[in-house]
């Protein structure tokens, strides 16, 4: 207790000389800090769902090149008056090799083709189910689920190709109501921009 | 007569809606403007009580909506200031009593007989927003330098700038306590405006006067001594379209200065 009391007198002592200094960590900082990110994401319409799905495509396009620390990774909007910025800072372990990379492909068209085996198996699986009343109808039913597979072959190919184009419609839509529709265009921009300076640092 | 429909709002409650309708009102009032004051909190009327005429309400909002009486029937007068009318809200009902259209219809009726038609508006942005703000061409959005009541202002603010119908909207800063803002403790006016680059019409200082005030149901802008009721004059005269500079309410420097530190170092609150 007593140490406690001289504590705080020191502290208020301290104070009393120091007080007018600036402080990096002072409460006002702290708020206005706070606050102005905390308004960005308002502002933007961007939920934390949407942000987690855009982080997660993120790590799993990159992780194929560089190994990164996925933990530390760190996906902020910021900006200050009116430009907004989408900062990734990422820790990069080390650079993968072309081996590494070729194998991790390889890996992915294994998984791309099961995925269709197991579709086609599905949609066989689904016909079946159908009594054969309808043959007409099962015919062309069966076309547009070849259809339909074959496109998706195409788009998983590269992940971000199929599901990036999905995330920007979403937000593009949520956007509607406030100015800020350009900046999704400018975020993708500084995206790239700070992989590249990661890239450049390795 | 074509009187200027001003909204209150602010998006979080407590901030200071009601108190800085009833000294802009009666300031306003006091420079020789009429106003009626329209309270559109209903279920949680407080705009009487501020004003010292909760005993004269006879007829309220909704009963002029319903058509119980005349909208000049329920009209109260002010104590002391003959230019100022409350509108009052009703207390057992609730925001669906009025409807959006049905404000609009009374604010264009006040428009041809006061200068001044300030709307209370409730916390939220729910219906009784959007009511509140249906008959208005001009806001005001009090704040307070507190991040919760900033981030509901922006909301309001993004809310307004929706609606055409709103010509201008302007900020007023609440509560301000000068000297925790020179201790880097909180977040000066400067920073407020900086974050939502909003016009400001006013900032008023932490008073301990507005709660004696209230007690006697008597606004504050009464008490030419206190700064809150300065700042709130000099908040009506901007209103009014005169160029008045922002009341300077930093502590004081230099000797009384250090007095006033000392006391803080013993423990004394403000």
């Amino acid at each position: 207790m007593k140490e406690n009391i001289f504590s705080n007198f020191y502290s208020k002592v301290l104070n009393f000389f120091t007080s007018n200094k600036q402080d990096e960590n002072s409460a006002r900082d702290n708020a206005t800090n706070r606050l102005k990110l905390v308004l960005l994401q308002d502002r933007s319409n961007l939920d934390g769902a949407t942000m987690q799905k855009m982080r997660e495509q993120i790590i799993s396009v990159i992780s194929k090149y560089i190994e990164i620390d996925t933990e530390a990774l760190d996906l902020n909007l910021e900006g200050d008056g009116e430009e907004i910025a989408l900062m990734l800072n990422i820790p990069v372990i080390r650079a993968r090799t072309k081996e590494e990379i070729e194998e991790i492909e390889a890996k992915e068209l294994k998984e791309i083709e099961e995925a269709k085996k197991a579709a086609i198996e599905e949609a066989l699986a689904k016909e079946n189910d159908v009594s054969s009343d309808d043959t007409d109808d099962n015919e062309t039913e069966q076309q547009d689920s070849q259809e339909d597979n074959s496109e998706n072959s195409e788009e998983n190919s590269s992940k971000e190709k199929d599901e990036q184009p999905e995330t920007e419609e979403t937000s593009n839509t949520e956007d509607e109501q406030s100015s800020d529709i350009e900046p999704t265009e400018e975020n993708n921009n500084s995206q790239k921009s700070e992989k590249n300076k990661k890239k450049n640092k390795d | 007569m074509t009187g200027r429909v001003i909204v209150i709002t602010s998006g979080k409650g407590g901030v200071g809606k009601t108190t800085t309708s009833a000294n802009i009102g009666t300031a306003l009032a006091k420079s020789g403007s009429s106003v009626v004051l329209v309270d559109t909190d209903i279920g949680l009327r407080n705009l009487d009580l501020l004003l010292g005429l909760e005993n004269r309400i006879v007829y309220t909002l909704v009963d002029v909506v319903e058509e119980r009486c005349k909208l000049k029937q329920a009209l109260v007068k002010d104590k002391k200031n003959p230019n100022l009318c409350l509108l009052a809200a009703a207390q057992t009902r609730d925001k669906s009593a009025v409807t959006a259209e049905q404000l609009k219809e009374i604010t264009d009726q006040l428009k041809e007989d006061f200068d001044f038609i300030l709307v209370d508006c409730p916390a939220g942005i729910e219906d009784g927003f959007k009511t509140a703000i249906a008959g208005a061409s001009e806001a005001i959005v009090v704040t307070t330098p507190e991040m919760s009541a900033v981030r509901d202002a922006d909301r309001i603010i993004g809310l307004l700038e929706a609606k055409e119908e709103i010509k201008s909207y302007k900020l007023l800063v609440n509560r301000v306590r000068p000297n925790m803002v020179q201790s880097n403790d909180m977040m000066s006016v400067d920073d407020v405006v900086d974050i939502l680059s909003c016009e400001l019409i006013g900032v008023i200082p932490e008073d301990t006067g507005i709660i004696t005030s209230t007690n006697r149901g008597e606004p504050i802008v009464n008490d030419e001594n206190s700064m809150a009721g300065k700042a709130y004059i000099n908040v009506a005269k901007r209103i009014k379209g005169e160029d008045i500079p922002l009341l300077d309410i930093n502590e004081p420097k230099g000797f009384a200065a250090i007095i006033a530190k000392i006391k803080k170092l013993f423990g004394a609150k403000d």
